[in-house]
């Protein structure tokens, strides 16, 4: 017998997640499409044309999967942050890895049921406006990451992603208030991050130098006393290198995560 | 079945619960843990259950190291655990589920002893009471044909018919190739159930004998008056003189009660030690 993945026990495993948290998940899934039609609403007073809609939707998007990802996350690993669920669940003949991978399946889950449940509600609304434009205005669609207004929100989006991966360590973490005690540790590590890297630059910088919004891995502009402003950022390869370290704390999450879940007594 | 080699343990590596443990105990047997409260029953089920894992030594469970939690392993066990947890799910769709997952669980077994103790079987498993959530546990564990059950503190949160029947059944469940160890502080309820006892108390297991051995070497009676003060271990009032602990010189044939056993060797620790000591080396 396989001791570390076998599909069907992965299978079984999940059938029973489901059949114990469904019923929670469908409900948590009535709330959001509820917040979706509230927010979203405010499209059906259009009876123009405005590409600026396309921003709006974006920034709404990603405050709401930031907010109802890192909340879902963290719930994730309560399973075995006490006795009475935790004993019943490290006892089931299943490896440790099948058991890691189904909060991980569902944390995965989580992004197309969530962008479904979006794209619904703004196909909806955008049918009714389209009914109601001038004829031959241009018509909305529904949102497109590629849209020249959305564009610009890449960063933040892929942030919200990272920070999801980020409230799944938390959820193993902290047995309890894991959601509040990861959001504490996450502001924390932003603002070592942010300040070590401003000492650093001015160490660096002369001191009559003015440094205007250092953030980490990107780059900065400064400000010198004849009033010649600067901007620096990494060469090429140095973004690229940036860019590959962000894509990799995902995989380093997960595997953290999952030691962690490993080594987990009840 | 269940082998315990030099197990130390703690929460803090400063502070152990346990310090060298020593333990065998083999299949075919029901044997009775018993401590007093904070002794650690509980940490030592779960050490042989993987949920925790040893500071020092090891624990060997069914040809399996608990720790490694693996598959086969965990199919070999089934823990019921003092505090129970069932999913919001109707008893088909919990057999539906759970079921599959232990290779020699039985349904109609399963369905039995749910008759026998007298729990309901249409309704959701969250509408049952404590009490009946537990005997559904219970018949679930037993049900799994697993080679080791685990319980701790079973009979808590059961009402008094429960209890026997609670006797009755786990008596018919065990064969010769399975081990039943459970964990209670209520000793009177494993009377008649039991064949072996696990008495443990600060740190240290200070007995692990069959009931046949203990009658051997020990005799419970009641006296008018405590006469021989060498041979009575323990003696306490009751209507008719004094209930009694001796050591059984004279090969008489009585029956082990549990809590005065207890009691007995709690407070002869070494006394105790040497009369089984002498026993072992004899019988060897």
């Amino acid at each position: 017998m396989n001791q570390t993945f076998s599909f069907r026990r992965f299978g079984l495993l999940f059938r029973l997640y489901l059949s114990e948290h469904l019923r929670t998940y469908l409900m948590g899934l009535g709330v959001l499409t509820g917040v979706w039609l509230f927010m979203l609403s405010q499209m059906l007073n259009l009876e123009r044309f405005y590409p600026s809609i396309y921003a709006g939707h974006t920034q709404s998007l990603i405050l709401v999967f930031s907010a109802a990802s890192t909340w879902y996350t963290s719930e994730l690993f309560k399973v075995v942050q006490n006795p009475v669920r935790g004993i019943p669940y490290l006892a089931l003949p299943a490896s440790m890895f099948e058991k890691y991978l189904v909060p991980l399946t569902m944390m995965f889950l989580f992004i197309p049921v969530f962008l479904a449940d979006f794209y619904l509600i703004e196909g909806f609304y955008v049918s009714i406006v389209n009914g109601k434009l001038p004829a031959g205005s241009q018509k909305y669609t529904v949102l497109d990451f590629n849209h020249p207004e959305v564009r610009w929100f890449h960063i933040p989006m892929f942030i919200a992603l990272l920070a999801q991966s980020f409230f799944f360590v938390g959820s193993i973490y902290f047995p309890k208030v894991p959601f509040v005690k990861t959001g504490i540790a996450a502001l924390l590590l932003f603002l070592v991050g942010y300040y070590f890297n401003r000492a650093l630059l001015s160490w660096q910088l002369p001191s009559t130098a003015v440094m205007r919004n250092p953030f980490p891995f990107l780059g900065f502009s400064f400000q010198t006393p004849d009033e010649k402003g600067y901007y620096l950022e990494l060469t090429d390869t140095g973004k690229e290198a940036v860019r590959i370290f962000w894509y990799l704390m995902f995989p380093a999450l997960w595997f953290i995560t999952y030691v962690r879940f490993r080594e987990k007594q009840i | 079945m269940i082998q315990l080699h030099n197990l130390s343990f703690g929460y803090s590596r400063k502070k152990l619960l346990f310090r060298d443990l020593n333990l065998s105990l083999p299949p075919g047997s029901i044997y009775g843990l018993l401590g007093k409260n904070g002794a650690g029953k509980s940490s030592l089920l779960r050490l042989m259950g993987g949920m925790l894992y040893p500071t020092a030594g090891s624990v060997t469970v069914a040809g399996f190291t608990p720790g490694r939690r693996q598959p086969a392993f965990l199919q070999e066990l089934f823990f019921v655990p003092e505090e129970i947890y069932l999913p919001p799910v109707s008893l088909n769709r919990y057999i539906a589920t759970m079921g599959p997952f232990y290779p020699r669980f039985s349904e109609s077994q399963f369905r039995r002893y749910l008759t026998e103790f007298d729990v309901p079987q249409e309704n959701r498993l969250t509408a049952l009471s404590y009490g009946q959530k537990k005997k559904v546990l219970i018949s679930f564990g037993l049900a799994t044909n697993t080679r080791v059950l685990i319980m701790d503190e079973p009979t808590n949160g059961l009402d008094i018919p429960s209890k026997s029947q609670f006797r009755k059944i786990v008596a018919s469940a065990l064969d010769a190739d399975r081990l039943m160890l459970i964990s209670t502080h209520q000793v009177r309820d494993l009377d008649h159930l039991i064949d072996g006892i696990v008495i443990l108390d600060e740190s240290e297991i200070l007995m692990n004998h069959t009931l046949a051995d203990i009658a051997d070497r020990l005799v419970f009676s009641t006296l008018s008056s405590v006469t021989e003060p060498d041979r009575v271990l323990y003696a306490e009032p009751s209507l008719r003189g004094y209930s009694v602990v001796m050591e059984n010189h004279e090969q008489e044939d009585s029956r082990v009660d549990l809590e005065r056993l207890f009691n007995a060797v709690v407070t002869n620790r070494e006394r105790v030690r040497t009369l089984f000591q002498h026993s072992v080396s004899r019988t060897s």
